[in-house]
């Protein structure tokens, strides 16, 4: 039998919670820091952010339970000390997190093999997995480091240290950093002053600085002095020269939505502006871009023509421009970030000169809100993929039903949704299904919806029946009455071009016409006499595809976006094939259940097991399962929880991503508190201190309450006006999540002990880490867009009423 | 050991810890592969399961490999070797034990109703209307695929016309007065078998047949289904080798050999080109293209360029700028070409056709749609001159 033995560590407790609460603020800016740049090169599809979110979790359980495995015994050889360990770490947590943000970006780069490629999920999602690797790792060792260096009766202060530090590195670089500039210098700034201030605490009675002082002043100073190299910009220019030759990288520009990068095609001169790797506008260097100009003319031939109009986005483009040219008299455009009008005016499209056009700079969701209804005679939202729930809130039916009280009575409202260049004349099951749920859920709110593949696919509703159209002839007639500068037809002569006006006989011709004649009546191959058969079919299959409509608590569209992207990003194109798909594919949703359901079973089997041991004679593998399994349990709780809540945050409140930090720093100070109660309930309280499971199970029985309520919860508070209301259901309830998941763990530790599975905290730590992995990866990846928020909250209120049967084995009483 | 004694953590056992979690993380990747394999290997078994529905046409270009039952097809030039229950890259033809089929065959997803100009055909028969027929399938896997929804399928999985009946079909067009078929927007060569009969019954009642093609198809087989047809436009979709290698999986001397063979057949040819910015807008890329068609087709051979709007897998791209479409134009027309159109960017003052020696609008158009012709059997009805192409 080996006991321990208290060895006298080399550093104070109170230097080490000091050294890992640095670590714990750090470790929060670098996951921030890392987080924005996968978005960037994933397109900022927020289904990753569950992705992220879950392999840096995994990978912290992995280096806590290596560090578990590692540091089981003590050891008095100095180099091998945890506390030594964990302050060296320390030292280099700067540079890793720079060298991993360098690397995300490259390996990004060397995926796409040719420029402008979308990547394939599969490859962000292995990009994801290997790019969180050294951080994270390093982050749950350190953790473990810290347990070993102090003894493990003060896990729970370490536990709350980490916690309040990671409140700490949450609201610096949410309020702060994010802002300030290029992530490579933040981070390598942030590390030479983590390496500074360890190189302190660690300094008067630990060897690191006593055996090398030169070593710990030179460091901070070198990593400092590298954090103000213009490493960002270089990495900037060489990236995207690859991404995209011809052009010149003319700004980036790092914002709380992302990276906005600006480029110009060096000979045409056209400007285009990608936000995170995606394309939102281009400007072309003549007034030439007849395709905004030919819609903006079928918008002002609805009836009656719009005066007064809203655009939701679309800045960085002439379709306000035009509009204007087509009698209207008042245009809002809002736009989520300031910079793009910014951009537009740099290059010829100053809005301020306009009286006409007003300029709002704010989340477009929220900004609906505060108009009086009836006041627009158009919306026009110009959408990106609604493949996140960010610009999926601009296509469900609350976003319908909230334009359609701004819109006045003889109102229209248009969606521009993307459709990756499909071709009319076929539309994918994937695609109908993405645009089916969209028309499904404006179909819910107006009388009169219409649906064309103009501008990848073009829905419009109106408010009235039978006022809108797209039928060439009627728009003609309605475009005759109107005194506006007829279309124009250019005609070379010789070295000159020549104008010639379409004249109003031939307008139904030029409606026919453009966009590739999608709008044409023409002859029926299959049916009988004249329609607009191209339209037609595309408008039947869309709305035969029988799908849900996409709402705010269940984004259907997400996850037939996501299904969609998966089916053109897939890289099969070598070699002879087979005639179906992977397994994958066949098996769908379905496959993504089966964890759970293996968890589920695993607490029953080992439940079942206990039940009939005596309660004195319990199996120490049955207990270890057990507590593992709650451990598992909470993770899973406060991530999907956490994950679940800053979606309908977005929903109810505008864009959630530049306060991710502020909403990780509550949940982290949620956690903090729990453990902080649990652990003096503990302590004093008797009947706690005795039955801490049957408190464990009551804690879990309020996870299930919580779970089974926020909804609704947020819901009704929500009601108290736009952004306060929401903001405090949603704080109160991520710090209620936070606060469940922090008190288990106390209870779980002093239960083991109790069991004398002394030794299983850095695995517990773990435990509770891959289950908040898993928690976050398929709460924001697939259950929400599958199932809608209800449903999975519901879903993981299930699996924890479950797990209370784990703590069957956890009952008995031997000390 | 006693209890007093203290088990401590020696720099050995250290790295023995480090060791063994070395060799357990290796003995996990077999492990991970496995999930990874058998996912393949489960979807096959799921393959053999699957329903074709009505009995599959023998293809033609195939031979089988004697004493297995693998067939090569030799339709186009990757000529693949086919084990059973294999489906070629252009997801069609399929080795049915031992016997290759065509999947395609009477199975097209798209009929409709166009101008010839939407096929596109800029001097054939300006304004005329055509029945569009197009299948699932492709032997191209173009990253800026136009047509990625069915082309980019199998006929298996694609919503197919299901009362399709070719007779009948052509019965319909004649009585719908149509002046032609267009086999076009995905690759028909790869249903030659369909394609050719089909056109044999279209031109039995005299339907005009026109073709558009990429032109990765083997020399014979694509002789074999000129005779049968009237028109051909060939895509000529980069410069280079490596272009046709990175962008679309294919190589570009069987294309360079089928623009060639049409010109030989005497049928009337036009060439396609999508101006992709970064892979082929270059100047040094537009001018060797445009000098090869004036050199080996002739600079009555109409070029029309196309404007690349982000689509399939090259959403990270802009749109090709208006002003670089009418530098390639302008290219063109340097080069000695006669006819370069801009053909999906309208309106435009390159949609239009000119008669070259007097430069007047012979045909003048707004996108495909005709508005006015200026030209009597192929006269310009300004000057006189004869103006390249198929007239009425």
């Amino acid at each position: 039998v080996t006991k321990e033995r208290e060895i006298p560590h080399s550093l104070s407790q109170r230097r080490i919670c000091l050294i890992l609460f640095l670590v714990g603020a750090f470790s929060q800016i670098g996951q921030v820091l890392i987080f924005r740049e996968i978005m960037a090169v994933s397109h900022s599809a927020e289904a990753f952010f569950g992705v992220i979110l879950g392999c840096g979790l995994w990978w912290a359980s992995l280096g806590a339970a290596v560090g578990g495995f590692l540091f089981r015994q003590n050891t008095q050889q100095s180099w091998i000390k945890p506390e030594n360990l964990l302050a060296k770490s320390a030292l280099v947590g700067g540079p890793l997190v720079a060298l991993q943000i360098l690397l995300i970006r490259y390996v990004a780069v060397w995926q796409g093999e040719v420029p402008g490629q979308i990547l394939p999920i599969f490859s962000i999602i292995v990009t994801t997995f290997f790019c969180t690797l050294p951080h994270a790792f390093l982050s749950g060792l350190q953790f473990s480091l810290a347990i070993f260096s102090t003894g493990r009766k003060s896990f729970g202060v370490l536990y709350q240290t980490e916690a309040w530090g990671a409140v700490l590195g949450g609201l610096i670089i949410s309020l702060i950093l994010v802002s300030l500039g290029p992530p490579v210098q933040i981070v390598l700034f942030c590390g030479a002053f983590l390496c500074a201030l360890t190189a302190v605490i660690a300094r008067p009675d630990g060897p690191l600085a006593a055996r090398s002082l030169l070593f710990t002043i030179t460091f901070p100073l070198l990593i400092l002095g590298a954090s103000f190299a213009p490493v960002d910009r270089w990495s900037g220019e060489i990236l995207w020269k690859k991404k995209l030759s011809g052009h010149r990288l003319e700004q980036v520009k790092e914002s709380p939505h992302g990276r906005i990068a600006v480029l110009r095609h060096a000979a045409s001169g056209q400007v285009t502006v990608f936000l995170s790797g995606g394309i939102v506008g281009r400007i072309e260097s003549k007034e030439t871009d007849y395709a905004w100009r030919q819609l903006a003319t079928i918008l002002s031939c609805q009836k009656p023509p719009p005066e007064r109009a809203l655009l939701v986005g679309g800045s960085l483009g002439r379709l306000p421009q035009y509009l204007l040219n087509l009698g209207v008299e008042s245009l809002s455009i809002a736009e989520l970030e300031g910079e793009f009008f910014k951009i537009a005016a740099e290059n010829g499209i100053d809005y301020t000169r306009d009286e006409r056009i007003q300029t709002v700079v704010e989340d477009a969701r929220k900004a609906i809100v505060n108009i009086p209804p009836d006041f627009y005679d158009l919306v026009v939202v110009i959408s990106p993929e609604p493949d996140n729930s960010l610009s999926n809130r601009f296509c469900t039916r609350e976003f319908f039903k909230a334009a359609y009280r701004i819109l006045n009575q003889d109102g229209v409202l248009c969606i521009l949704l993307p459709a990756f260049g499909s071709s009319p004349e076929y539309v994918s099951s994937h695609l109908a299904r993405r645009t089916g749920s969209i028309l499904w859920a404006l179909d819910s709110i107006f009388p009169d919806t219409l649906a064309a593949p103009i501008f990848g696919h073009l829905l419009i509703a109106g408010k009235r029946k039978d006022q809108i159209t797209l039928d060439p002839d009627i728009l003609a007639t309605r475009f005759r009455s109107t005194p506006y500068q007829r279309p124009v037809i250019e005609i070379e002569k010789g070295s000159s071009v020549f104008l010639s006006v379409v004249n109003d006989e031939s307008l139904p011709d030029y409606f026919s016409a453009i966009f590739g004649g999608v709008l044409a009546k023409g002859m029926s191959f299959l049916g009988e006499g004249k329609s607009q058969v191209v339209r037609e079919n595309f408008e039947k299959v869309i709305r035969d595809s029988n799908v849900a409509a996409n709402l705010d608590d269940r984004p259907s569209a997400v996850f037939y976006s996501l299904e969609l992207l998966k089916s053109i990003a897939d890289r099969k194109i070598s070699g002879p094939t087979e005639n179906t798909s992977s397994l994958m594919e066949s098996i769908e949703l379905y496959i993504f259940f089966l964890p759970f359901l293996f968890f589920l079973c695993a607490t029953l089997t080992i439940a079942s097991f206990s039940a009939r041991k005596s309660r004195n004679r319990g199996s120490p593998i049955a207990e270890r399962c057990g507590l593992f399994l709650c451990a598992f349990t909470t993770g899973i709780f406060g991530m999907a929880c956490e994950v679940s809540l800053i979606t309908l945050y977005q929903n109810k409140s505008g864009y959630v991503y530049s306060e991710i930090g502020i909403l990780t720093a509550i949940f982290m100070a949620g956690l903090a508190l729990g453990a902080l109660i649990s652990g003096y309930l503990k302590e004093n309280k008797r009947c706690i201190r005795m039955n801490p499971s049957l408190f464990l199970a009551g804690v879990l029985a309020a996870m299930t309450v919580l779970c089974l309520n926020i909804p609704a919860m947020i819901h009704k508070l929500s009601g108290f006006g736009a952004g306060a209301g929401a903001r405090l259901a949603v704080g109160s309830a991520i710090l209620a999540a936070g606060f469940l998941d922090g008190a288990t763990f106390p209870l779980l530790l002093a239960r083991a002990r109790r069991l004398g599975h002394e030794k299983t905290g850095s695995f517990l730590y773990a435990a509770d880490l891959s289950g908040a992995c898993m928690g976050a990866s398929f709460t924001g990846m697939i259950f929400i867009p599958a199932l809608g928020i209800p449903r999975t909250l519901q879903f993981t209120a299930l699996f924890i009423a479950v797990t209370v049967f784990a703590l069957i084995p956890l009952r008995q009483n031997r000390e | 050991m006693t209890n007093s004694q203290t088990k401590v953590l020696t720099r050995r056992d250290f790295i023995r810890r480090l060791k063994k979690l070395g060799i357990s993380a290796a003995k996990a990747f077999p492990l991970f592969s496995a999930v990874f394999l058998l996912d393949p290997l489960l979807g096959r078994r799921l393959a053999s399961g699957a329903h074709f529905g009505r009995s599959l046409k023998t293809a033609d270009f195939w031979k089988k490999i004697e004493g297995t039952k693998n067939v090569r097809c030799n339709l186009c030039p990757r000529r693949e070797v086919l084990k059973p229950g294999q489906t070629g890259f252009c997801r069609i033809r399929m080795n049915k034990n031992g016997r290759l089929v065509t999947l395609g065959y009477e199975r097209p997803c798209v009929l409709n109703v166009d101008p010839v100009e939407k096929n596109p055909l800029f001097n054939f028969h300006p304004g005329m209307i055509v029945l569009s027929v197009a299948h699932a399938g492709c032997n191209l896997r173009c990253l800026y695929c136009q047509n990625w929804q069915f082309a980019q399928k199998s006929p298996l999985q694609t919503r197919n016309i299901r009362t399709f009946d070719s007779k009948n079909t052509v019965k319909r067009a004649a009585a719908k007065r149509i002046g032609g078929v267009s086999f076009t927007y995905t690759e028909p060569v790869c249903c030659v078998e369909f394609v050719s009969e089909f056109a044999d019954l279209c031109g039995e009642i005299g339907l005009k047949r026109t073709l558009c093609t990429a032109g990765s198809i083997e020399k014979q087989p694509f002789k074999n289904l000129l005779r049968r047809l009237d028109a051909v436009t060939i895509t000529f979709k980069g410069p280079d080798e490596e272009f046709y290698r990175k962008i679309t999986a294919a190589s570009l001397k069987p294309v360079l050999d089928s623009m060639l063979l049409v010109k030989s057949e005497g049928k009337w040819l036009e060439v396609a080109t999508l101006v992709v910015p970064t892979l082929n807008d270059d100047r040094k890329s537009l001018e060797s293209m445009a000098a090869w068609i004036r050199k080996n087709l002739g600079e009555k051979t109409p070029w029309l360029i196309e404007k690349f709007d982000p689509q399939y897998k090259l959403i990270g791209l802009p749109p090709t700028p208006q002003r670089t479409i009418e530098k390639a134009r302008k290219i063109g027309l340097d080069a000695g070409l006669k006819y370069v159109y801009v053909s999906n960017l309208a309106p435009h003052t390159g949609n239009h056709t000119y008669c070259p020696a007097c430069n007047t609008v012979a045909v003048k158009r707004m996108g495909f749609k005709v508005l006015e012709k200026n030209v009597n059997s192929g006269v310009c009805g300004t000057c006189g001159n004869k103006i390249a192409g198929v007239w009425a």
